[in-house]
């Protein structure tokens, strides 16, 4: 449809495609917020609240085994981060499927100029 | 813990309000976490970071599987906005940040106004016909009423434009992404209010994640003080996303003026402290 005039174009806004993106969504979102109340309810418990760098994988995942909350919240941030992204990747998907390539685009560009500016900014 | 829950507490009316609106809610959640709760500055704003994009995540569902949020106008103005951002600079050596502070208060005072000014004076939506040549055409069924809307971006260039300009200077003046997207959207680009508002909170999630990685990655971020702020905002956002559906497009105009007052009014008193 990236070839649509007129009628043909407005259709596709009006049948754009919604479902998966939306579900990855409330998906990544869900998993957050279980990841948060997790942390929440085991400091309530007085778990040991741990501690580490957020970029270290490997302290993250032996605290989710562990219970400890501070885990917990890291692996919630880290799919509040990463949803938003998997968001944009499911939408090019999507409009790909019914061949809106100019949409795809869009969305691709946003990735590759958000990805930019990230690594910018983290050696800045 | 009493500051957790303080903070859990907040963050539901930050999400609720900013997903109404289009905000998110840091301008919420940073003084609440400073100011009252003490946290240094830096981690307040990362905490926020994730509730801004926690919020965003949380309504747009919502808003897209009602088709309200508009997608491609949305990645459009990310697109400009974000490379506003990685040419940063450009703008600030010609004017400096107290120029910028004053010239952005005004500008939202005056937003305001005209927003004010299309409460009381509505206009008539002009007939979108279905074979319109621009790009930007699409449609939405206004929830109040059950009436298929369907709208035209307008000035779809100069308000790439100025979603550049604002990513260049957002840094600067401190100021969110939303507080710009939905002038843009609804004033220059003739959008209705409605669609601006959720085509804005959808967009916050990108803008706010390029930041949020950065906090991430140097360690000023701290899961525990984002957990509260992150569950907070989450049901706040869902409640605010449901409570939008069953506000007309003048309430939520409304709502936005009070925004855009009292932005205008802390940017002229930075101008004036600078």
């Amino acid at each position: 449809m990236s070839g649509a005039r007129g009628p043909l174009r407005l259709a596709s806004r009006r049948g754009a495609p919604r479902r998966y993106t939306s579900a990855t969504l409330t998906g990544g979102v869900a998993l957050a917020g279980f990841c948060f109340a997790v942390a929440m309810v085991a400091e309530l418990l007085g778990a040991d609240v741990g501690d580490g760098a957020m970029t270290d994988v490997a302290t993250v995942v032996h605290g989710l085994f562990a219970l400890t909350p501070w885990a917990w919240a890291t692996a919630g941030a880290y799919a509040v981060v990463i949803t938003p992204v998997a968001g944009l990747l499911v939408t090019a998907a999507e409009y790909w499927r019914v061949d809106d390539r100019r949409t795809v685009l869009l969305a691709v560009a946003v990735l590759a100029v958000l990805t930019i500016s990230a690594v910018v900014a983290i050696l800045r | 813990m009493t500051a957790a829950f303080v903070a859990f507490l907040a963050s539901i009316g930050a999400g609720g309000f900013g997903s109404l609106v289009g905000i998110g809610g840091g301008l919420i959640i940073v003084p609440l976490l400073s100011v009252l709760l003490g946290y240094e500055v830096k981690a307040a704003i990362a905490a926020s970071l994730i509730g801004v994009i926690a919020t965003s995540l949380s309504a747009s569902p919502r808003y897209i599987r009602s088709g309200l949020a508009d997608r491609r106008l949305g990645m459009l103005l990310l697109v400009a906005a974000a490379l506003g951002g990685l040419a940063g600079g450009i703008t600030a050596d010609h004017l400096d940040g107290r120029t910028l502070s004053l010239l952005f208060s005004l500008l939202l005072a005056g937003v305001a106004l005209r927003m004010l000014w299309q409460i009381r004076h509505p206009a008539v939506p002009p007939v979108v016909a279905d074979d319109d040549p621009s790009g930007f055409v699409s449609s939405f069924v206004e929830p109040t009423t059950g009436e298929e809307v369907v709208y035209r971006a307008h000035r779809v260039l100069p308000g790439t434009l100025v979603s550049f300009v604002a990513g260049n200077v957002s840094g600067l003046l401190g100021v969110g992404g939303g507080v710009i997207n939905v002038p843009t959207l609804s004033v220059l680009m003739h959008v209705p209010i409605r669609v601006a508002t959720t085509t804005s909170t959808y967009m916050l999630a990108a803008t706010a994640t390029a930041s949020a990685v950065v906090y991430l990655a140097s360690g000023q971020l701290d899961p525990m003080l984002a957990a509260p702020v992150a569950l907070g905002v989450i049901v706040g956002a869902r409640l605010g996303a449901r409570l939008s559906m069953s506000l007309s497009q003048e309430v939520l105009r409304l709502a936005f003026v009070g925004v855009a007052a009292i932005f205008a009014f802390s940017m002229f008193m930075e101008f004036l402290s600078l």
